[in-house]
């Protein structure tokens, strides 16, 4: 199936027409969590957060439609599977709780989000004769406080700098 | 030097901004290019520290020697006047700089060599090293389509002539060579395992003093092109190298 998106990717009629169908598909298949009473088949999905569990046709459904929307995170910066799944099960939840037109709605809403800006900070660890050095695209800073518009919160100061403990073999 | 690396002075941190759908898809955009500064820094940096994971061996006597696993560090002294790039590496990091799509031939090649470098240094493994190695040597001297069954020769016909390696002739440079290619393929193909270590680190220095070689040729003002610009393709960059 083609992008859906109004983002750049285009809408056709046809295309909405069709992840529609398959997204009601979807929500017809999705069970609440029947609890550890009963055995689920070998292949499904529980989402304990939504109440719902994908079992035998729904779990393939909810796997062709997650690989048709989901799209390559280096080439054209997502969504990943893991959202894209995040996406379907909350729509599953809304179009369960209203109707199914709420729920297409809001995967829809959820697809046309826009690529946002992200910025993305990795420790490196040495010496810079000189800092703000760039390499490639990126830079390196000599701390967290000396990048600029940046006002580091306590949890990246905690998180940044961490030396983690060797697990032994 | 380990004092040098330790961290009771601010961290330093790599920055970059992504465009993407979700965090996660940042994540691996981000992960790209800090791959990508990382094989650089790693080639510009006079001491690398780390980057392997720690082990303990006690001897007969019960007496511990430990390493504790530390992260990849660098130490980056070299640094042109105005915080710049020194000369060798200045055609590199503009590579690097750029979108992939919009790099050279010769850009792409020394970008792609100079991250299986990098992987020769996370390993003690002879054959992920000479696997790695071989790679970064196959990114910038295997080229064409009539050239696939004879990638070890043709990597040898280019290095041989370009590097010298302590107490071996040319010839027996480019023997060396063939003949570790040819291991590469038992171990990549086979499961065979690379056993001498020794040769393992002599390929990776090599590599290491080709990729500078070939990081020089990507500079505006290296010397072999009548033009002074930088080399755009494979064929511009090895047209230097003397014939055996």
């Amino acid at each position: 199936m083609p992008p859906v998106t109004e983002n750049g990717c285009g809408v056709g009629e046809y295309e909405v027409v069709e992840l529609r169908a398959a997204f009601a598909e979807l929500v017809s298949l999705a069970t609440p969590y029947p609890g550890p009473g009963r055995a689920l088949a070998p292949m499904h999905a529980i989402f304990g957060g939504a109440d719902l569990t994908f079992e035998r046709d729904g779990y393939l459904a909810l796997q062709r439609l997650t690989h048709e929307l989901a799209d390559q995170s280096l080439a054209e910066g997502g969504p990943t599977s893991s959202t894209v799944q995040g996406w379907l099960v909350c729509a599953c939840r809304v179009a369960l709780d209203n109707d199914l037109d709420q729920g297409f709605a809001e995967l829809v809403r959820q697809i046309d989000e826009p690529l946002r800006s992200w910025t993305v900070l990795e420790h490196v660890r040495g010496h810079f004769a000189q800092t703000p050095l760039r390499v490639g695209r990126c830079v390196v800073y000599g701390s967290l406080e000396s990048i600029p518009r940046w006002e580091p919160s306590r949890e990246w100061r905690v998180c940044l700098p961490m030396r983690r403990p060797h697990p032994c073999l | 030097m380990a004092s040098l690396l330790t961290h009771e002075t601010p961290a330093p941190v790599l920055v970059t901004t992504v465009f993407a759908r979700d965090h996660e898809s940042a994540r691996v955009r981000a992960r790209d290019r800090f791959d990508e500064s990382r094989a650089i820094l790693h080639l510009i940096s006079d001491h690398i520290d780390g980057g392997k994971i720690g082990f303990s061996v006690l001897d007969e006597a019960g007496d511990a020697r430990s390493s504790a696993g530390v992260e990849e560090g660098f130490v980056v002294r070299r640094l042109g006047f105005d915080a710049t790039m020194t000369l060798g590496y200045r055609g590199l990091e503009a590579g690097a700089g750029k979108d992939s799509l919009e790099r050279t031939d010769w850009e792409r090649r020394v970008l792609a060599a100079a991250r299986w470098l990098r992987r020769c240094f996370t390993t003690d493994w002879p054959s992920e090293r000479v696997a790695a190695a071989m790679s970064a040597l196959e990114c910038l001297f295997v080229g064409g389509t009539g050239i696939r069954q004879q990638k070890g020769r043709a990597i040898a016909d280019h290095v041989a002539p370009l590097v010298q390696v302590g107490g071996m002739t040319q010839d027996q440079v480019h023997a060396w060579i063939v003949e570790l290619y040819k291991r590469r393929n038992d171990a990549l193909h086979e499961g065979l395992w690379v056993l001498d270590d020794l040769d393992a680190a002599r390929l990776v220095e090599l590599t290491s003093s080709v990729l500078r070689w070939a990081s020089f040729h990507l500079d505006e003002d290296h010397d072999h092109l009548e033009a002074r610009r930088a080399c755009q393709t494979r064929e511009e960059a090895i047209s230097s190298i003397p014939q055996r």
